[in-house]
């Protein structure tokens, strides 16, 4: 069986174009993770369950271990890296988390935080049933969610009040 | 990743002309690739060893959802995101299965990529949207034949349908006749069992009811789950509830119960015994069915 031919191919993430030479088979986590050093994102079942490595593609969350890089060429990659301004503050999402303590070992974090982000930019007020929905495909195994749930309100609300 | 999944390369042809001639040329040493879902899933279990080309079909137009003359067409790369959020879909009772379906496909984050056309293809017995397609009658156009076939034969078990090496599914189409003549209304709903949220269903089922003067006039009823290899058009109980009234829910209960059974034969496996499965069932069937019911009565 031949082997895999490299492919170049551009991907834009959290702004920037990456030229970067793959395998077919790579997942756009393995790209980002291990070409392109963004460790932010993490890796945890690689099967498409647990949501620690969720990123937005056109502000839709995804699972980046179930993407192939290829696929994601020609769309708009945002991680937690991403999500910073560009003098260092953080996101509402990140300070909310921050503040009301939505995480013990952080493993899940970012998943939950692209999440919150994608749920925001399509939905600024969601209720309690939509925030559940927007996170069923996010797995915490330290803090039982109800810090999560609080840090998300508290997003929400920041950003409603922003919005005005 | 699999370490037995290794490409040789992948494409991303512009037309739908170009995605067949390469087809042709690879045949079955050829993979689709859309949402990627599900290629994911098989190609991690070391199924697609003998894969030597990646074909992306996401460029090649089939993304729409579009009414023509009382026909509800859904191209096969059509995301479960954007179907659940079309107005047909939303808005028309005699679509509120796929509504259902789709809402009960988690989590978000597979719903944002996979596709209509890939679900019905990777033909697992036990995904949502395709029972809502067999109790709605779909039919799927394939390319470069055009030729229409009803999804109930299409699907024909685990990981097979009926589509050769060289062909891609283009389209999902679902008609959307009125009853003629009466006062007949239609309508559908989907039901899921499972033991958690984002979980695969236990039994899943679908109803598509038309009610006249109080009582069922016409009915499908699909289930899924661990059924079989493939999701199963009820036949015996999609009958026995003809001429029910729709205000007698016992009644109804009553028929299903003793339906049900001769209609599905379940399966044990790690999530339930095939006991309790079809114990499930008949309350899923009856759920899915007293929805459809109160849908169309309003």
């Amino acid at each position: 069986m031949p082997s895999q031919q490299q492919q170049l191919i551009i991907l834009r993430i959290n702004g920037q174009r990456f030229s970067v030479s793959i395998e077919p088979s790579e997942s756009l986590n393995y790209v980002i993770r291990e070409r392109l050093g963004l460790t932010g994102t993490k890796r945890g079942c690689e099967t498409g369950g647990c949501g620690s490595c969720t990123v937005l593609v056109d502000d839709l969350p995804v699972y980046s271990c179930m993407m192939y890089a290829m696929q994601a060429e020609g769309r708009n990659v945002v991680t937690v890296e991403g999500l910073q301004g560009a003098g260092g503050e953080l996101d509402p999402v990140q300070k909310s988390f921050m503040e009301k303590g939505g995480l013990q070992c952080g493993y899940c974090t970012p998943g939950f935080i692209m999440s919150t982000k994608g749920l925001l930019l399509r939905n600024s007020k969601p209720s309690e049933s939509e925030i559940r929905d927007a996170l069923v495909g996010n797995l915490c195994r330290c803090t039982g969610y109800t810090k999560i749930f609080e840090s998300v309100r508290a997003a929400a609300s920041a950003n409603s009040r922003k919005n005005r | 990743m699999s370490l037995a999944f290794k490409p040789n390369f992948y494409v991303k042809p512009k037309s739908l002309e170009e995605a067949l001639e390469i087809l042709s040329k690879y045949q079955d040493r050829a993979k689709i690739i859309a949402g990627g879902t599900g290629i994911y899933e098989v190609s991690h279990r070391g199924l697609l060893s003998e894969t030597e080309a990646l074909v992306d079909i996401g460029a090649i137009g089939l993304s729409y959802v579009r009414t023509e003359e009382a026909v509800l067409k859904i191209g096969a790369c059509t995301t479960m995101s954007t179907l659940l959020a079309s107005k047909q879909v939303g808005e028309d009772p005699r679509l509120a299965a796929l509504a259902d379906a789709l809402r009960a496909i988690q989590p978000l984050q597979v719903k944002n990529v996979a596709t209509v056309g890939g679900a019905i293809c990777t033909a697992l017995p036990f995904f949502d949207l395709p029972v809502a397609l067999f109790c709605l009658a779909a039919n799927v156009t394939i390319a470069p034949s055009g030729r229409r076939e009803e999804i109930g034969k299409f699907v024909q078990g685990y990981f097979s349908v009926n589509l050769g090496p060289s062909e891609l599914v283009r389209e999902v189409e679902l008609p959307l006749q009125e009853e003629k003549g009466g006062n007949g209304k239609s309508a559908s709903a989907f039901e899921k069992f499972a033991l958690t949220g984002d979980d695969w269903a236990i039994v899943n089922a679908g109803a598509h009811v038309t009610i006249e003067d109080g009582a069922i006039s016409k009915s499908v009823v699909s289930v899924g789950g661990g059924v079989g290899e493939k999701p199963v058009i009820a036949a015996k109980s999609s009958k026995s509830i003809i001429g029910a009234k729709i205000n007698n829910e016992q009644g109804i209960k009553d028929v299903l119960d003793k339906s049900v059974p001769l209609d599905i034969e379940t399966v044990s496996d790690i999530r339930a015994s095939a006991e309790y499965r079809l114990r499930v069932a008949k309350v899923v069937v009856r759920r899915a069915v007293l929805a459809a019911c109160r849908r169309a009565n309003i």
